[in-house]
């Protein structure tokens, strides 16, 4: 007990060592304002050891805080403003503009700090909102914008480094496609189908408060903040803004539903008033771009509806599911036409979360009407619903006043659930730790019959268990009310994972055998927090139905019997008539011969395309979505397309040395090639290194290349690591591979792991980041000739030595679950393709904030002599490339030849589609088909750049760009592969010498490659050899 | 009653065969049986089209050197010398077939006939619930991904993790990443999956086998069930048999899906390198046609060759 409590003081003087040293970090920051010096990890700290709003609040409600009465301050952004660039953006910086509405108002780009200085009548809470306009660029940049907001240079809780701000896009309806009924109609294409409207972005004011934008609170944040001067800091993490004016404002007091009504009198709208509705999917506008109209088929009477063409009769659905997306609808004041009360009734389907409610905010004319509408409940059903708004205990009524235009608003939120939802978070959070300090002590295969001495090491974390387990069992009871009894299934998880505590923190013996299960668990309950908080609702109209009619006179959800029969009989009947593969296109003009395009990824994907095509494409093109694989047939056929799309670089060589795919590009004949612009272009749009991949060195020419397809996306690793534990293991991230070497033992005595690719991938790695090449450049003309293998160098060898120690005497895994080791901060670093981002922004929402990717590890670039080399800016040199990968747009080889005007056409669409603005489209609308999160690696640099990235974010990817080697495609090439693996996995599993393994395969690759170049006529090592053995016997030794 | 002792008579009424060419006489049998082939013909066509079609082409194609994308060239018998003289890879997958073969081919035929036959001793409704349980691996198409499960690399695939926990090992062992373990896990994982079609058409023979000739085997003699087995049971079920070795080798020649979803492609060093890889090796990796249908030859011979060889092995049953 003694010790426990030794421990306890140890553990006490510790937290307040940390407070004060990040106390000292604060104080330091206030004072440098923004100094250069802090190191990332110093920053991650200072992010880590700040407090959530939650305990913030309640330590200061402990201390008597109330919310501040009185009028509170206005900001104005333009007057009297402090700017600190960005060090990474220097050239990043805020301009005054006049707005004809505002005045003065302020630019802030998408880097840098800007300050205020502000004089706080009264000490109390306050909250804060802004107005600001988004600030439109050249660039289509449609995600939210985010700043991070100190007060006197300081975060006070967490949640105010992620205050998310949206946009509003309007759809460009065209007056003259009505529908029978009169109301706002669509675009059809050639079959009689709706096609979606284009969409805008609107630039106008509007007005925000600072809100959590995990959506754990309802109502806006709110800051303690003492009487007399402060500074206020908005910094900038992602998008340009323009602000006018920053509101310090005591928290409103919202109506209760009770104070509403009273508020309003006591008549109900007569049951003869007239009902307007809005068709859901003509909205005003959106919060995104991705939330567009879409096809209904489920219901006879969803309006509009036809048996076989597709109407755009609904929205929302998953594209309207993350928290802070909203769909405004407007109600125009002439169809209002009595006072009085009115339910809100829309016909809705949720039928995803089985046994629960989706939640959304209610905004009438951009307000909140009363405290209930932050709850509004949309219950499961397999069918569609036409229930009034409610709460989740009653239908709510809403004044309406005759002739007056309302908005209404809808955005997501978590309503009654959201506290819930923090908990549970908060509970993730605690069993992380748990585990992670447990592991500690016992690595993740703890033997069940030691005695560790948990009470004695980790005293805090059984602490800590205890209290967890206390507190999902409170959870548990909530949840049993939230349900009202149903769905029994999310509660039983709870309260195993609370008996699993239970049992670990009672018994020490529990603790090691459990260990798994509670890593187990903890994911699974991840998981279950991430598929709660998606909140997708589909809905077809809005109605206001006077609150005097009875139940029978409201519309009804679902299709009575016959009605269902009928449709879905003649719906039956038109399907024999109908294409419902076509992917329609607008164009019917059949003089012009189009560009025939396959795709072969997904239906979505392909709709997309086409929507893009029949927008923005300057040529006439004919899309078809076709089963992967059928391009080798069909070619082989003479049938095959005139563009292929998003051919892996091996394959576009394999098709180009069988010459099935036509040269875009042959260097040695210069302008006199169709597409003389071909290098300029990818030169304009490109990383040089996308091109290696693409092109081959030119038998007639030696020494020049001819080049295959257009870049379209672009893959490479990088870095991922866990900040958090970086932080807590008191480590540095690696610049170079000395440092990582460094920080590897205390990684291994903390039971952590290291991804790292092994065979070619880490070969590769390594040889790039010494400059040395995979093929040998026998002939000396500078250009790769792919006669040789060049991985028997003596670089070479030593890079494939060092891989192997890696694996053999630093016992790297080979396999491994990266997500899962990952997220339970098994392996807090990995070097992983970039685009395993998306897998860990959806996957661990949990730890938003916790974990970033960066450049590689590099290797430091050294003279003859060893020594390293110092840059101009006085900067080590290092050179961190990683190898990189394309898949192309490639123009295939017709056999009967094509038009010169076909021909011109398809460089058009080649580059139309590889241009930064289809791309970025394209990107948006790909996040809108796999979730917000979802990222799409395009090899357009300007594109890339476009999408939402944070700045830091953005930083690392751009320095790891700027870092990348292509790998050249050779005849052969895929034996290399299978040989280094071999060899791998030979030195892996039977311990044996690599330079040994290496050199055992040599011979096989450069048979391979020898023969394979014979088929094609190229000339061989051993042709090169006997041809020239007089002149350069040195080559030959 | 009297067109029927037409047509008797006039089969009666002799037509000398050796009257007539070959093509005459078929051609007559032909329109003899008209009926039965316009009902073949069906079937006929597409097997002869998609099936015997493509042997031949192929067979062919293995005198050329045909890359897909361009026409193809003759070459004469280059692709053979190269393959039994210059294709060390060929051999080991020649070596690896004949273990897949020898091994899996018999053991999982003799497997099969004798859960069979023991099955067949249960009673009807019990017996086609196991029926059931030994029959499913084989419907449910990729089960076998249970072995990459259980064999993980991982140091939490079951294996693995059970071997790390109880501290046989330190390190995760790459089961299917590590020659010495991928051929036999293999093995298994055949053997596991064969009780298929072969084990099914046996317990359809074993059914149709006359219980009248039992009680007569025993009055003359038959002295207990082995004998039972071999002078009855199994000659009765011979076109079962037979059936059920042809399913058998070319499942045994053809295997290598199964290796390559859990041992990837190509496996390490080879080591599990069957001659199906190679020919997918050359046909889809390399563009080699023209080598591959050469690889597809020679293994169509060598299952034509175990073909004849079961037959004759077969006649031999029951005597």
């Amino acid at each position: 007990m003694r010790s426990s409590k030794t421990a306890k003081a140890i553990a006490v003087l510790l937290a307040l060592l940390m407070l004060i040293s990040t106390g000292v970090c604060a104080v330091n920051t206030a004072e440098d304002g923004g100094d250069t010096e802090k190191t990332t990890m110093d920053q991650v700290k200072e992010y880590l050891y700040s407090e959530d709003y939650h305990t913030y609040i309640e330590e200061r409600n402990a201390q008597n805080w109330t919310d501040a009465k009185g009028a509170g301050v206005v900001v104005k952004a333009a007057n009297d403003y402090t700017f600190v660039p960005d060090p990474d953006y220097p050239e990043q910086t805020v301009e005054v503009l006049t707005d004809p509405e505002k005045g003065s108002v302020l630019h802030m780009p998408e880097a840098g700090m800007t300050s205020w200085t502000v004089n706080i009548p009264e000490t109390g809470y306050y909250v804060v909102c802004i107005e600001y306009m988004p600030y439109e660029t050249q660039s289509i940049n449609t995600s939210n914008i985010k700043r991070e907001f100190f007060i006197d240079g300081k975060a006070p809780f967490s949640e105010s480094y992620y205050f998310e701000f949206t946009r509003r896009f309007v759809d460009n309806y065209n007056a003259d496609f009505k529908r029978d009924d009169g109301t706002q109609g669509f675009q059809l294409d050639k079959n009689g189908n709706e096609k979606k409207p284009t969409k805008s972005q609107v630039y106008r004011w509007s007005t925000s408060y600072f809100r959590d934008s995990q959506g754990y609170e309802l109502q806006p944040l709110k800051f303690a903040l003492t009487k007399g001067e402060h500074t206020i800091t908005l910094n900038a993490t992602m998008n340009d803004l323009i602000l006018s004016e920053i509101r310090i404002e005591a928290p409103a007091k919202l109506y209760t539903y009770e104070e509403y009504l009273a508020a309003h009198g006591t008549k109900d709208a007569s049951a003869s008033a007239n009902a307007p509705k809005v068709q859901a999917e003509t909205p005003t506008a959106t919060s995104d771009l991705t939330i567009y109209a879409l096809n209904d088929r489920t219901s006879a009477i969803t309006e509009p509806q036809h048996a076989s063409n597709q109407l755009l009769n609904t929205i929302g659905d998953s594209k309207w599911q993350t928290f802070g997306q909203w769909i405004e609808w407007t109600i125009p004041g002439s169809e209002i036409t009595e006072d009085g009360y009115y339910y809100i009734v829309p016909r809705f389907k949720q039928s995803i979360r089985e046994g629960l409610y989706v939640s959304r905010v209610l905004y009438i004319n951009g307000e909140v009407p009363f405290e209930n509408c932050y709850r509004i409940q949309f219950n499961y059903s397999d069918d569609w619903q036409c229930t009034p708004l409610s709460d989740g205990e009653q239908s709510l009524k809403f004044w309406f006043e005759a002739g007056k235009d309302y908005t209404i608003k809808m955005e997501v939120g978590y309503g009654n659930m959201s506290d819930t939802l923090r908990q549970i978070g908060d509970c993730i959070n605690d069993m992380n730790s748990i585990y992670q300090s447990i592991i500690r002590i016992t690595g993740p295969n703890p033997d069940e019959f030691t005695s560790y001495g948990f009470a004695e090491v980790i005293y805090d974390t059984i602490v800590l268990m205890r209290k967890t387990q206390l507190k999902i069992t409170d959870i548990a009871e909530q949840f049993k009310k939230i349900l009202g009894g149903k769905s029994a299934s999310d509660i039983a998880t709870l309260e195993k994972i609370a008996y699993l505590l239970q049992k670990m923190s009672s018994k020490e013996s529990e603790i090691a055998k459990n260990l798994d299960n509670l890593k187990v668990n903890t994911g699974y309950l991840g998981t279950w927090v991430m598929n709660t908080k998606l909140q997708a609702l589909n809905v077809d109209y809005i109605s206001l139905q006077p609150a005097s009619k009875t139940e029978k006179e409201m519309p009804k959800g679902t299709a009575g019997f016959w009605k269902s029969l009928g449709f879905e009989v003649s719906a039956f009947f038109a399907s024999f008539f109908t294409d419902y593969n076509s992917l329609g296109s607008l164009d019917d003009n059949r003089d012009v011969e189009p560009v025939e395009v396959w795709i072969s990824t997904s239906r979505e994907e392909a709709q997309v395309m086409r929507e893009l095509i029949d927008n923005t494409c300057p040529v006439k093109v004919n899309l078809k979505l076709v089963a992967a694989g059928t391009l080798l047939p069909a070619t082989l056929a003479g049938d095959g397309p005139d563009i292929s799309l998003a051919m892996g670089q091996t394959e576009v060589i394999n098709y180009a040395i069988r010459s099935a795919v036509e040269p875009l590009y042959i260097e040695a004949d210069g302008d006199n090639n169709l597409y003389s612009d071909y290098l300029q272009v990818c030169a304009d749009r490109f990383s040089d290194q996308a091109l290696v991949g693409l092109r081959l060195e030119n038998p007639d020419s030696l020494g020049s290349y001819i080049y295959y397809g257009m870049p379209e996306r672009l893959g490479f690793s990088m870095l991922f690591y866990r900040k958090d534990i970086f932080a807590e293991l008191d480590l540095e991230v690696p610049q170079t591979w000395d440092d990582l070497y460094d920080i590897v033992p205390t990684l291994q005595i903390n039971y952590r792991k290291i991804g790292f690719p092994s065979s070619l991938g880490g070969l590769m790695m390594l040889m790039y980041q010494r400059d040395e090449d995979i093929y040998s450049d026998i002939d000396g003309d500078g250009v790769l000739d792919g006669m040789r293998i060049n991985i028997d160098s003596r670089k070479s060898l030593e890079c494939f030595e060092e891989l192997v120690t890696l694996f053999q005497t630093f016992k790297f895994p080979r396999a491994y679950d990266l997500a899962t080791y990952f997220r339970m901060g098994e392996m807090p670093i990995a070097v992983a393709d970039y685009l395993t981002y998306n897998q860990f922004t959806i996957y661990a929402t949990e730890l938003r904030g916790l974990w970033e990717f960066t450049l590689l590890p590099g290797t430091v670039v050294r003279d003859d002599n060893g020594d390293a080399v110092y840059g101009e800016d006085g900067k080590l040199m290092i050179n961190s490339n990683a190898p990189c990968s394309v898949s192309a747009t490639v123009l295939m080889r017709d056999k009967n030849g094509r038009s010169e005007e076909l021909r011109k056409n398809c460089w058009e669409y080649m580059k139309w589609w590889t241009g930064a603005e289809a791309q970025s489209t394209y990107a948006k609308q790909y996040e809108a088909i796999v979730g917000m999160a979802a990222k799409f690696n395009t090899a357009n640099t300007e594109a890339l750049r476009n999408m939402s990235w944070t700045n830091q974010e953005r930083k690392n990817l751009e320095a790891q760009f700027a870092h990348l080697k292509g790998t050249p495609e050779f005849p052969g090439g895929y034996i290399i592969t299978r040989y280094v693996d071999f060899a791998f996995l030979n030195c892996y599993n039977n311990n044996a010498n690599a330079t040994d393994s290496l050199l055992d395969q040599i011979q096989y690759i450069n048979n391979e490659l020898s023969r394979k170049r014979k088929e094609f006529g190229l000339i061989t090592y051993e042709d090169y050899k006997e041809q020239n053995q007089g002149e350069h016997p040195e080559w030959f030794k | 009653m009297s067109q029927n002792t037409a047509v008797k008579e006039r089969k009666a009424k002799p037509v000398a065969r050796k009257d007539m060419s070959k093509a005459q006489w078929t051609l007559k049998e032909m329109k003899k049986h008209k009926a039965g082939y316009i009902m073949i013909a069906p079937f006929f066509i597409l097997f002869f089209v998609f099936t015997v079609v493509p042997v031949f082409l192929s067979m062919i194609l293995s005198f050329t050197s045909f890359n897909l994308l361009e026409w193809p060239k003759f070459i004469g018998l280059d692709n053979y010398i190269r393959l039994f003289l210059d294709d060390d890879i060929f051999l080991t997958a020649i070596q690896n077939t004949l273990i897949f073969a020898v091994v899996t081919g018999p053991v999982s035929y003799l497997l099969s006939l004798f859960v069979a036959w023991f099955i067949n001793e249960l009673p009807p409704k019990m017996r086609a619930f196991v029926t059931l349980i030994f029959y499913a691996p084989s419907i449910a198409g990729s089960m076998y991904q249970i072995f990459g499960i259980f064999f993980s690399s991982d140091r939490y695939g079951y294996v693995n993790g059970f071997l790390i926990e109880y501290n046989f090992i330190t390190e995760p062992i790459q089961f299917f990443q590590n020659a010495s373990y991928v051929m036999p896990l293999c093995i298994v994982v055949a053997l596991w999956t064969s009780l298929g079609t072969t084990f099914l058409s046996f317990i359809a023979g074993l059914q149709i086998v006359d219980n009248s000739l039992y009680e007569a085997g025993a009055l003359d003699g038959v002295k207990n069930r082995w004998q039972e087995l071999w002078y009855i049971t199994l000659p009765a079920m011979k076109e079962q048999l037979m059936f059920g070795a042809v399913m058998s080798i070319t499942g045994s020649f053809g295997f290598g899906g199964i290796v390559t979803a859990l041992a990837g492609f190509p496996s390490v060093d080879y080591c599990a390198w069957t001659i199906m890889h190679h020919l997918e090796d050359y046909g889809g990796q390399r563009f080699e046609v023209g080598y591959s249908s050469a690889i597809a030859t020679i293994l169509f011979l060598m299952m034509i060759g175990s073909n004849m060889l079961i037959k004759k092995l077969l006649s031999k049953v029951g005597q």
